[in-house]
């Protein structure tokens, strides 16, 4: 049930997010389409005890954005599951509590992920002119997360909550 | 016992995640002579599933992508009929700027082929009462001394003569008016008349005195004036020929005529600023034969 509720919503998140930008388009402002689905990592990082449950989900949530957004296939995925793995590891749990700090997490968050774009790309590419355009965009990229981040946090809670509360008059049903 | 297990089964679980999509990566954005026989693989074994994960994606997206369109079409739809209406009454505008530009060339031209000085004047009311054919104008000019009886023509001829002055705001009696008379001729024969409004408050339309009933006119001549009487310059049209009556017996033929001007979309003239006593004196009607 939260396996699939969890995979619902990011499905959900990266469709939405993957079509943004023409509700944006009147911006001129590079990135300022906000990552969705990396509020949503960093909730199955900290708040989902299930280690596979987490990889698993944030590796087809990676997988799905890389053939939504059109990037080399294997880019998000690597990022997405290492971003789980550093959230899981840093132990941001006390971080997700209040609406300030969740946008916090958000911006930082979305920081690392341009970083490690960048650092892939100068690793693996050829292309010089990305890393360029990628290092403009970031700070309004971040900004956009940031603001969106408590909003998808709050959403993945509930859904959360929800699942245990279902599960848990499930198991009362069946004593 | 189980727990351990399942420490190493999440940790190899986690590794594998993270190494399968690194070497995907590194087999798709690695140059093909770059490549090495491992990356070969990867890309061999990811080709078909990555074909039809794509093309699924590639799906939904666009039904997504579609509906997304459709939120900003009836803001478009608005956008683009407000613009159409914009570009529409532009268009409409532009027409009509361009009808002007010509007669105000004509009225150039006009001005240009009249010797005399002149004066442009805006039409501002008529009045068509049953005795009276008047035109009430306004002058564009100030400081013009225009006087009574000074002629006014348009475009497309005469027009009438002043009748009356009252600062900017001048009155002329036009050609259709019972009172006003003007010598002419028949543009094509020569022959003579003297045109004359009948004032039928009906219709415009002038009479055609004083032609010799052996002259040659014919229904669609041309009027122009003759120079005579040293009012209007000669040659300015002033009515066309619509119908004619021949009498067997008699010194004139009855002649009918409509003026070139139409006095109903009348807007813009000149007054010829001639004084009749500059004037050079001008022969006397030559004696026509009856015969």
């Amino acid at each position: 049930m939260r396996n699939l509720l969890l995979l619902s919503l990011g499905v959900l998140l990266i469709l939405v997010q993957s079509n943004l930008y023409r509700l944006l388009h009147f911006s001129n402002i590079n990135g300022l389409t906000p990552s969705l689905i990396l509020p949503l990592v960093l909730f199955l990082g900290v708040h989902e005890h299930s280690m596979a449950r987490g990889a698993i989900l944030t590796f087809v949530f990676g997988y799905l954005l890389d053939l939504f957004a059109g990037a080399p296939i294997g880019l998000f995925t690597f990022i997405y599951v290492s971003i789980w793995w550093l959230s899981r590891i840093t132990g941001v749990r006390l971080t997700t509590q209040t609406w300030l700090s969740r946008v916090s997490l958000g911006f930082i968050f979305t920081i690392v992920e341009a970083a490690m774009v960048l650092i892939l790309l100068a690793v693996f590419g050829s292309d010089t002119r990305r890393p360029l355009e990628i290092s403009r965009s970031v700070l309004a990229h971040a900004a956009s997360t940031a603001l969106v981040a408590p909003f998808v946090l709050q959403l993945a809670f509930r859904l959360h909550q929800a699942s245990i509360s279902a599960s848990s008059a499930g198991d009362g049903g069946t004593r | 016992m189980t727990t351990p297990l399942r420490r190493y089964r999440d940790i190899v679980l986690v590794v594998l995640l993270l190494a399968v999509p690194f070497f995907f990566l590194r087999a798709s954005i690695r140059r093909p002579e770059e490549m090495n026989p491992v990356d070969r693989m990867v890309l061999r074994v990811a080709a078909p599933i990555q074909f039809f994960a794509a093309a699924a994606a590639r799906g939904i997206s666009g039904i997504i992508g579609d509906y997304v369109y459709l939120v900003d079409v009836k803001a478009d739809n608005n956008k683009l009929a407000y613009e159409n209406a914009r570009l529409k009454n532009k268009v409409r505008e532009i027409g009509q700027l361009q009808i002007e530009n010509q007669r105000l060339s004509r009225l150039l031209g006009l001005r240009e082929a009249i010797p005399d000085e002149v004066a442009s004047a805006a039409v501002i009311g008529k009045n068509t009462t049953e005795y009276f054919r008047v035109a009430a104008l306004t002058l564009d000019t100030v400081g013009v001394a225009i006087r009574a009886n000074m002629p006014v023509v348009s475009v497309d001829g005469a027009v009438g003569t002043v009748m009356r002055v009252d600062g900017d705001r001048v009155d002329v009696q036009l050609t259709v008016d019972s009172g006003f008379g003007v010598d002419v001729i028949v543009e094509r024969t020569g022959a003579r008349g003297f045109v004359r409004g009948v004032g039928d408050p009906g219709r415009y339309a002038v009479r055609v005195e004083y032609v010799q009933r052996t002259d040659e006119v014919a229904v669609g001549d041309l009027l122009v004036t003759s120079g005579i009487g040293c009012r209007f310059p000669k040659g300015i049209a002033v009515a066309r020929v619509v119908r004619v009556a021949k009498r067997d017996f008699g010194i004139y033929q009855e002649v009918e005529a409509e003026p070139t001007v139409d006095f109903s979309r009348l807007d813009a003239v000149l007054i010829v600023l001639s004084d009749p006593k500059d004037c050079a004196p001008v022969a006397k009607r030559r004696p026509r034969s009856s015969g």
